[in-house]
């Protein structure tokens, strides 16, 4: 849809003056201020060209790592989406909660669920060595990829939902189901996938939850190093931009390769499984069987206590006293605190304003010239695909300073603004796709009764996409309760958001506390799939 | 409902926006920001305690365990144009120096601490040291019986791969790392240094994890802190401590206390002098002697002290903590070439 107006009044204006500061605030000042300031600073170039074994050995452990995730979340992730798609895979509103529970659960929260299996106190015993080359790396990878797959699973069946249901069933009248889904539906989907691959990949790249517990040296931890130390973080951050603008350059071109409909609704062919698709759901049932492994391991260790001897540990015991006691303490100390509620309050802040911002900026996309909308996709996935740490520094140079930027900085306002930068490529992406496919007719008959810009925004298109607009509040309020990569640099003091909070659990082990904490993260994140589902559900069923 | 009404909204919600940032920095009650290394389970309770006794709200900011002290300094470092830190617990000394060297603490002749022996405080009044702990060799007896008595020893073939510490640019194993430099000399000690990489020394995020690690038998021996080391004997995990010595000619234990230090230009200055005075208090230090954390006093007025199985011959390694110091740079840079590049 192509619709080109002039601003004729104030109302214009001002929303002409919203989108630009969103769009420069929001989208463009994280990333590009921080790729510039490390571009220009000339130390840093003479460090980075001087110490190229290390860039090297970042390179090779980023890499290595995205691998390990995609090789195992895609394929898994493709058979999911088909089987969840196009045959019956009863109870499927189940599976979709589980698959959306699973993907707005945060990396802590599996890394948690994986030390409790694990780690020094796990019940499965593993000898521990950092120095071999596969030491960190096998925990870092299990945890991206119980994150990674529900990811790779949703955005696989997103793809797979937009393949013309024509084509597969005049397929089907001369060829079996496996010829129709390898020579037709997948071809069609090549480009999501590749796009489903980046997203998945993207984790490992600008992520140092994990990297940081389990020593695994990828760039993003590199930043957090330097910054953290005092060193370097330049630098760091000069290395990483080739990667970054690699993986950017990769999205934007699979985004473009995809076709128009996304997220429209066709009804999906539905085939019949044979001995060999049984076969092949058993193997996918014990994979998605391999989240029962930590979400045990934090049930284990949540009750877990001590049988002491006179000298030494005799045996542990599971109590479901003592379960009850870790829970209610830590659900009431985030009560008692406020801590709970303000992370609530800050969420939901973060993901209305996300919303809101993701509102302005697609209506200017959708309006404008191709060139504008690719620049503007081209920010999202470069925002998207930014190291936390990167932003998290670029929101210090620019906020810590003296007037009403410092006074944002002191405030859980910088906590908002750095969940909305979070969570906005995502919110854009629903949004965008949403406003696309409205009815230009719509438009033009609010145009012709005198409307102004903001009035058609906010009196005819917004309230015609409130499915799409309360999936984007959703994801973007989740997204914000997860946030650690940035709020961990930036994090005022009195604020203690639970993310944080558990993230420095899980670095005194894994302990019944700490297990409390995660379960109760889960909660509040299963709290949310409800709705979201609910959203997803009815934004795929209604027409535009 | 036209313009008019819609431009009020607006500006209403503008101003409300505004209103809600400025809400977060109204002062209702006094409080005071402290940043904190040491470990939260043994802080918080101290610091909820200060707030029920004097009224006075705390707002902390704790480290995590990957990034000790250091981090906390790089971010009252990156404040120091706008402080919004006002106290600075540190749970070593090293990296209080260093912001003493950039003229970031601000002096303050503490009553409390001029009751600690001259060596535990800056002459200036900038830094005063408390509550110390000790490195020791956390040791899995069921492992390892005849664990190595001193660090020269630790680069020995026959320990390979059956030692661990934490990356040694953070926290107390930095502080180690540099008194080393300071005692050893820099040359010898990057020659042990690079004996213990080839002897695969387990690097893992932190002192913790080491002891976590020894604990539950994954590695046999590690260098940590004493508060750590008795959480895992608390626990009931088959080990030891090891109060390890330097070598033969520096025989004695490696103490580091904990310092507290005010910040030049910290927005409550009157509350974090009372903070201040109130951490420093021998019923503080009493609290975190006999508390889990088992820190050994340094107020001559404390008699409690720690059950830490003090081996009878050893004294505290005497340590000149500001030469330490001038070696920080060079010290750090040693070790990140050499244990975070390939």
């Amino acid at each position: 849809m192509t619709l080109r107006r002039r601003p004729r009044c104030w109302e214009d204006r001002l929303l002409a003056a919203l989108t630009w500061f969103s769009l420069g605030s929001f989208l463009l000042l994280p990333v590009f201020w921080p790729a510039v300031s490390a571009w220009a600073d000339g130390s840093a170039w003479k460090s980075a060209i001087g110490d190229l074994p290390r860039s090297l050995s970042l390179l090779r452990t980023t890499l290595e790592l995205s691998l390990i995730v995609l090789t195992a979340c895609l394929p898994l992730g493709v058979l999911w989406a088909l089987k969840l798609t196009r045959y019956s895979a009863s109870p499927r509103p189940a599976v979709w909660f589980v698959l959306l529970t699973g993907t707005f659960a945060p990396l802590s929260l599996y890394t948690g669920g994986w030390l409790s299996v694990v780690g020094p106190m796990g019940w499965i015993h593993v000898p521990y060595s950092t120095t071999s080359r596969w030491g960190g790396m096998f925990s870092a990878g299990v945890v991206h990829v119980l994150a990674g797959l529900p990811w790779a699973a949703a955005s696989a069946a997103l793809a797979l939902r937009t393949v013309n249901q024509e084509w597969e069933e005049q397929g089907l009248l001369v060829a079996g189901p496996l010829t129709v889904l390898t020579c037709i539906t997948l071809p069609v989907c090549i480009p999501f996938l590749v796009g489903a691959s980046i997203v998945v990949a993207a984790a490992p790249l600008t992520d140092m939850t994990v990297s940081d517990l389990f020593v695994v040296r990828t760039f993003a931890e590199e930043v957090y190093t330097q910054f953290e130390s005092g060193g370097d973080s330049k630098t760091a951050m000069l290395l990483n931009l080739p990667l970054t603008a690699l993986c950017t350059a990769i999205l934007v071109v699979a985004i473009d390769q995809m076709p128009q409909r996304m997220g429209e609704t066709t009804n999906c062919v539905r085939l019949k499984a044979g001995w060999r698709e049984r076969t092949l759901w058993a193997f996918l049932w014990l994979a998605a069987g391999m989240y029962l492994l930590p979400f045990t391991g934090l049930l284990w260790q949540w009750g877990l206590s001590s049988v002491k001897g006179p000298d030494q540990l005799v045996g542990l015991q599971w109590r479901g006293g003592i379960a009850w006691n870790y829970f209610q303490q830590a659900f009431e100390s985030s009560l008692l605190h406020g801590d709970l509620i303000w992370d609530f309050v800050r969420a939901a802040l973060a993901g209305a304003l996300a919303t809101w911002v993701a509102s302005l900026l697609a209506w200017k996309f959708v309006r404008s010239g191709r060139g504008m909308q690719k620049f503007g996709v081209a920010a999202a996935c470069l925002l998207f695909l930014t190291p936390g740490p990167v932003i998290g520094l670029a929101i210090i140079e620019i906020f810590n300073r003296p007037g009403p930027l410092g006074l944002i900085y002191d405030s859980m306002w910088i906590l908002i603004y750095a969940a909305t930068v979070r969570s906005l490529p995502f919110c854009l992406a629903v949004v965008t796709a949403s406003i696309a496919r409205l009815d230009e007719g719509l438009v033009d008959a609010a145009r012709c009764e005198g409307a102004s810009e903001w009035t058609i925004l906010t009196r005819a298109v917004l309230p015609a996409r409130l499915p799409a607009l309360c999936l984007a509040f959703l994801i973007g309020a989740a997204t914000a309760m997860n946030e650690l990569a940035i709020s961990k640099i930036v994090s005022p003091p009195g604020e203690d958001p639970l993310a944080l909070r558990t993230f420095q659990l899980l670095h005194g082990g894994a302990g019944n506390e700490q297990a409390a904490q995660c379960l109760l993260l889960l909660l509040i994140i299963a709290v949310v799939a409800v709705p979201l589902y609910w959203s997803v559900r009815s934004l795929l069923r209604s027409k535009a | 409902m036209t313009e008019r009404w819609r431009a009020i909204w607006l500006v209403g919600l503008a101003s409300l926006s505004m209103a809600g940032i400025g809400g977060c920095q109204a002062q209702s009650s006094p409080e005071v920001v402290v940043y904190c290394a040491l470990d939260r389970g043994f802080s918080e309770p101290i610091l909820q305690q200060f707030e029920r006794d004097t009224g006075i709200k705390v707002k902390p900011v704790y480290d995590t365990e990957s990034t000790k002290s250091v981090g906390l300094r790089e971010r009252i470092v990156n404040e120091a144009s706008r402080p919004r830190c006002d106290l600075f617990w540190n749970n070593e000394i090293l990296n209080t120096l260093r912001l003493e060297r950039e003229q970031l603490l601000a002096g303050y002749a503490s009553p409390v601490g001029n009751e600690y022996p001259e060596s535990c405080r800056s002459p200036a009044g900038t830094w005063y040291g408390f509550a110390a702990r000790a490195r020791v060799l956390i040791v899995n007896t069921e492992k390892e019986p005849d664990p190595p008595k001193t660090l020269e020893e630790l680069t020995d073939p026959k320990w390979r791969g059956r030692l661990a510490i934490a990356k040694p640019l953070f926290g107390t194993t930095a502080t180690h790392v540099a008194s080393l430099f300071a005692i050893w000399g820099p040359e010898k000690t990057k020659d042990w240094l690079r004996r213990l990489k080839e002897n695969d020394v387990q690097i893992l995020a932190g002192n913790k994890q080491v002891a976590l690690q020894v604990g539950a038998g994954s590695i046999a021996m590690g260098l940590t802190d004493t508060d750590d080391a008795l959480a895992e004997i608390a626990a009931g995990r088959p080990v030891k401590m090891v109060f390890i010595e330097t070598d033969q000619q520096n025989p004695g234990i490696f103490i580091i206390p904990n310092v507290v230090s005010l910040i030049r230009g910290g927005p409550n200055p009157e509350q974090a002098q009372k903070l201040l005075d109130y951490l420093l208090s021998p019923k503080v230090e009493e609290r975190l002697a006999t508390g889990e954390s088992g820190q050994i006093p340094l107020h001559p007025g404390v008699q409690a002290a720690p059950q830490l199985g003090t081996p009878e011959e050893s004294a505290p390694l005497p340590v000149d903590f500001p030469e330490a110091f001038k070696h920080w740079d060079e010290a750090m840079s040693f070790v990140k070439d050499e244990f975070t590049a390939p």
